[in-house]
């Protein structure tokens, strides 16, 4: 008997495993998922995610200047350094410029908006190929909460997903899971837009004798509860219309380059 | 020994998987870690530890994604418990088994993940994950692992000896 029992072990572990997965599959830890471990797991994490991001920019300049140096003759190598040195310094002004001009631009769209927002950096995106998610750096402690709108002075990201005290999981816009009620600018059609598999956006319950051609310009609609009215979405790339369809399938291109994500605004209250 | 490198992938794995492999992405689509590192840990040391860095993998990825808990957990564990019935079945490994093998887990993780998606917060298509996201993923992991057994092979074969007691003559 325990012989048998011992031959069978790594099944009875495996077996024990899948109970104790399916109890924390419970709709209370699903709302909350282990908040103990969360809390202490995520700093650690994070603290090493913030490490190495920076480990990773060291190493990416060291190499660089390394290669460099060794191309370049002995007699000509503190006349080399200081180009190089100058190259960088260039590099990194130019950097400071264009993150200055970014940030101007976030700032000015923060300020012209009759809504309230908090700027946010992406320190990460997401693990798995299911989600299409973005860490950024703000959380309860800034005053962010679940379903808060997250934009850009270009348009819609998507909106928060969840929050721990100093990161937030930010569903994008392209996710198959993300709604977002839009309009289309020119005939005011209404509908919903959401991702695809694909990563792209589409724009869903548009019927078919709803008014809809390429190029046109898409915002929000203002009617669920993340996104005050008229901020872009994107612009129709294709419409397409079948007979036996109830509905137009209708893609949109964002106005948002999501792999080029750098900072973010989350709206936290919108005025009504 | 080993722990030092349970602990180092506990601590590393998110930051990895989140910024460099985010970084090597081909049309949206990111290798698994998880998987290929769990392939090689089932390979050499079974099963158990298999199932148990699979669990805490798992459970990390569950918990710095945006999706539902539960996902990964449940797949990985999975993924590592396979990979420690193969690392035991099998003596002679090299790097086409190496593909088949990382092709064929990183589907059925593929699968499995779907089903929970599907299950907890749906919006998915199967046929239409299938094409965009589970095979994409599944040759990605398994051109990687394949890469990765080439460079390491024989560093793998002395551990996996090891592990059963038995030495590289």
């Amino acid at each position: 008997m325990f012989r048998s029992l011992v031959n069978y072990r790594h099944l009875i572990v495996l077996v024990l495993f899948t109970t104790l997965i399916i109890f924390l599959l419970s709709p209370e830890l699903q709302h909350r998922p282990l908040l103990i471990v969360e809390r202490p797991a995520g700093y650690l994490v994070i603290f090493f995610q913030r490490g190495l991001s920076a480990v990773a920019e060291g190493i990416s300049h060291g190499w660089s200047h390394y290669i460099a140096l060794s191309r370049v003759y002995e007699q000509n190598q503190r006349m080399g350094t200081v180009i190089e040195q100058l190259k960088i310094e260039n590099t990194q002004l130019r950097e400071t410029v264009i993150a200055n001009d970014r940030l101007t631009e976030l700032l000015g769209f923060k300020q012209g908006s009759p809504f309230r927002m908090t700027a946010a950096e992406v320190i990460g995106r997401d693990l798995s190929n299911w989600y299409r998610t973005i860490m950024i750096n703000k959380g309860e402690k800034d005053g962010l909460s679940s379903d808060m709108g997250v934009v850009t002075p270009s348009g819609v990201v998507g909106r928060i997903v969840k929050t721990a005290a100093t990161y937030s999981h930010v569903l994008l816009l392209v996710d198959p899971n993300s709604a977002v009620a839009a309009l289309i600018q020119r005939s005011r059609e209404e509908g919903i837009v959401a991702g695809t598999e694909k990563g792209l956006a589409q724009m869903k319950y548009l019927s078919t004798i709803a008014d809809v051609e390429v190029g046109d310009l898409v915002l929000t609609s203002g009617l669920a509860g993340s996104f005050p009215k008229g901020l872009p979405i994107g612009k129709v790339s294709r419409a397409e219309k079948k007979e036996t369809d109830l509905t137009q399938q209708v893609e949109i291109i964002p106005a948002v380059d999501f792999s080029r994500l750098e900072e973010v605004l989350v709206i936290t209250s919108i005025p009504f | 020994m080993k722990l030092i490198w349970y602990l180092l992938i506990l601590f590393f794995f998110v930051p990895v998987q989140s910024l460099l492999m985010t970084s090597i992405s081909l049309n949206g689509i990111q290798p698994d870690l998880g998987v290929i590192l769990l392939f090689f840990i089932g390979l050499i040391y079974g099963e158990m530890d298999g199932i148990l860095l699979g669990s805490i993998i798992g459970f990390l990825m569950d918990l710095f994604s945006g999706g539902p808990l539960g996902a990964n957990l449940v797949s990985k564990t999975l993924i590592g418990w396979v990979s420690g019935m193969i690392g035991r079945t099998l003596l002679n490994v090299n790097a086409f088994f190496t593909l088949g093998s990382v092709f064929g887990l990183s589907l059925l993780h593929g699968l499995l993940s779907f089903l929970f998606v599907s299950l907890i917060t749906g919006g998915w298509a199967f046929w239409a994950s299938v094409r965009w996201v589970i095979v994409p993923e599944a040759f990605y992991d398994a051109v990687l692992a394949a890469m990765l057994y080439l460079l390491t092979s024989r560093s793998i074969e002395a551990a996996r000896l090891k592990s059963q007691g038995l030495s590289l003559s």
